[in-house]
């Protein structure tokens, strides 16, 4: 945007000092209520989270006893969540998955942000647009040839390559595929805003273009990589449609769909504790990886919008 | 052929001719950079979308059963479904409601968060939501909205027992999911949307202040016009997400069986198709769906596009 040149023109409809009643809606009663309405919000929020926590340590019997303090901490819910319900094993497999997934979509996303941000300006400028096709693509189109993909490659695999596989690496190569459109969005933008002179320093000394890469670029864009990574790791946390989709061994679960299962088996039986164990199973991590880099997700989110 | 919004197509800065460009003129050897990445997404993304077109036109009943050509037969069948229909429509209200009810909170948190004390808490707290997974949000809903919820116990320990619902009963459902992602979403938009007002200069709320201007003018003459260029952006993204509702549908309506229709998105109704509930998965019919899904997002997002089509205002 143009730096600030002229003082801004009022619009020609805009009266100055309006009457006394139009003041008091303006500058009493609308922001007031505004502030009154956002306040509500945060509480129903933060309640509706220790109302969450509250219920995940309340025996079966009391679950429905809403309004009541639990009689004693029922911690053995988490437990048995964790054995009996397979959010242990849905847990690491979710832990492999959103951590191998972020890992890899950056790996592949940094360099080709940086030899797209680093490159002329037709062929950059063309690749950013089919890069970023990949953002507005719902992902319902690609289903049933995900489908299809993966039972073929498990026998390829199987029969003619390795004797071996998992569908896990599928869903991970898919997931991979699915993020790097955004990733290479937002670090190419990032790319792009660093100075070029330390390369040329670099290129000057002799540095190859991947060591000028790897030794100069990527350490300044360290932020930036870091909140990519975050965001698709919460983003891979949460997934479920697709390892709903692709993955039918409860066994190779994630907690998504993990959580979704409980829910519908408890129907019939009553460990309602447990669900709500299995709710702050889910919650939690992403809740702690938020605090932990608290801001910083923040700016990242806006970092691909505001250019 | 891209249907980006504006914003998110950033104009390439013209290059500067200095020594710079003696870095830049290699383009060649930047290829070893960019193919990795580019051929994972085209393997994986571009190639499967485009096989998912090919199918829509086969009849398939999944794998290891034949797959033959059909021609429109799919799309026949979809334009005649009843069930198909409310599907459609609650796709579309879903979107609508989603992004006026969006527009109302946002509207309300841009009008007094930008100087309200709290202002670091209020934005975290309210973006949370967007970060959990929606199942879990599913469930926690679930409960509250449970007819021996906790909304309806605390209803009657107030004694207002008239207003008790049966909330997750056919007829309420979808509001509930409606109301739910509306909640989810609207902590993204303000996020999104605020970052940009504080890049606002303050010159113009300083002339804004001193000419008298009402928390409601500042909003109106200020804030809205100098953030016009991102709202296109964060209309697509809301859009973008409301589109691909699943989850939330699915924990609110039970998650043994099938939502009824009247609940049922397209993701859902995709996804319902696909499996085996009650018959046979049609995979024909599946990618149908989702082929006749991104044409209807398509126009959607260039209609949007030509509506929030904004000058950029200089200042």
């Amino acid at each position: 945007m143009a730096e600030t040149t002229t003082a801004p023109r009022p619009p020609a409809n805009f009266r100055a000092g309006p009457g006394p009643a139009s003041r008091f809606f303006g500058d009493v009663l609308l922001p007031g209520g505004a502030k009154a309405v956002l306040w509500l919000w945060v509480g129903f929020n933060v309640l509706l989270l220790l109302w969450v926590l509250v219920t995940s340590l309340k025996t079966d019997s009391e679950v429905f006893d809403f309004l009541s303090a639990p009689s004693r901490l029922a911690w053995e819910n988490f437990t048995r969540a964790w054995a009996d319900s397979g959010f242990g094993r849905a847990f690491a497999n979710t832990v492999v998955y959103a951590v191998a997934t972020a890992a890899t979509s950056v790996l592949f996303a940094a360099p080709a942000a940086y030899g797209i941000a680093r490159s002329g300006r037709k062929a950059g400028g063309w690749l950013l647009v089919f890069f970023s096709l990949g953002m507005t693509i719902p992902h319902q189109i690609v289903l049933v040839p995900y489908v299809v993909m993966n039972a073929q490659l498990d026998t390829l695999m199987v029969d003619w390559v390795t004797g071996w596989w998992d569908q896990r690496i599928f869903v991970v190569a898919v997931s991979v595929a699915w993020q790097i459109p955004f990733s290479v969005f937002v670090l190419e933008g990032y790319f792009r805003s660093l100075p070029s002179e330390l390369e040329e320093a670099a290129t000057i000394d002799g540095a190859s273009r991947w060591t000028t890469f790897r030794e100069v670029m990527l350490p300044l864009a360290g932020p930036a990589v870091r909140t990519v990574f975050v965001l698709n790791l919460i983003t891979a946390w949460n997934e479920t449609l697709l390892v709903l989709v692709l993955i039918n061994d409860p066994a190779k679960s994630t907690l998504g769909p993990t959580l979704l299962n409980t829910f519908g088996s408890l129907q019939n039986q009553s460990s309602w504790g447990v669900l709500f164990a299995g709710v702050a199973v889910v919650t939690l991590p992403i809740l702690a990886v938020f605090v932990w880099t608290a801001g910083r997700i923040l700016e990242g989110v806006t970092a691909g919008v505001d250019k | 052929m891209s249907i980006l919004p504006s914003g998110l197509r950033r104009r390439r800065a013209p290059q500067p001719r200095t020594g710079a460009a003696a870095v830049r003129s290699t383009a060649p050897s930047l290829w070893p950079f960019v193919l990795p990445a580019l051929a994972v997404y085209v393997v994986l993304y571009l190639g499967p979308a485009l096989f998912g077109v090919y199918v829509s036109f086969m009849r398939w009943e999944g794998l290891g059963s034949p797959m033959t050509f059909a021609g429109l037969a799919n799309y026949r069948r979809m334009l005649a479904d009843s069930g198909m229909h409310t599907v459609l429509l609650n796709t579309l209200l879903l979107m609508v409601v989603g992004l006026v009810g969006i527009g109302i909170v946002t509207l309300i948190a841009m009008l007094v968060l930008q100087r309200m004390r709290g202002r670091r808490i209020v934005r975290v707290v309210v973006f949370v939501p967007y970060l959990i997974s929606p199942i879990a949000i599913g469930v926690a809903f679930g409960f509250l909205l449970d007819p021996q919820g906790l909304l309806n116990v605390s209803l009657s320990s107030l004694g207002l027992d008239s207003l008790r619902q049966s909330w997750l009963g056919p007829d309420l459902v979808f509001k509930c999911v409606m109301a739910a992602v509306t909640w989810t979403l609207s902590g993204l938009a303000i996020v999104l949307l605020l970052a940009v007002i504080d890049s606002i200069p303050a010159s113009l709320y300083e002339s804004a202040d001193l000419a008298g201007a009402t928390a409601w003018q500042r909003l109106w003459y200020v804030t809205l016009p100098m953030s016009r260029g991102v709202l296109g952006v964060v209309v697509t993204l809301c859009l973008i997400q409301l589109m691909k509702v699943f989850d939330i549908v699915y924990t609110l309506t039970g998650a043994s069986g099938t939502p009824p229709y009247s609940a049922r998105t397209f993701a859902v109704e995709q996804y319902v198709t696909m499996s085996p509930f009650g018959g046979r998965p049609d995979f024909g019919y599946g990618s149908a769906l989702g082929v006749a899904f991104v044409v209807l997002v398509t126009i959607l997002v260039v209609l949007l596009r030509r509506l929030l089509r904004s000058e950029p205002v200089e200042y």
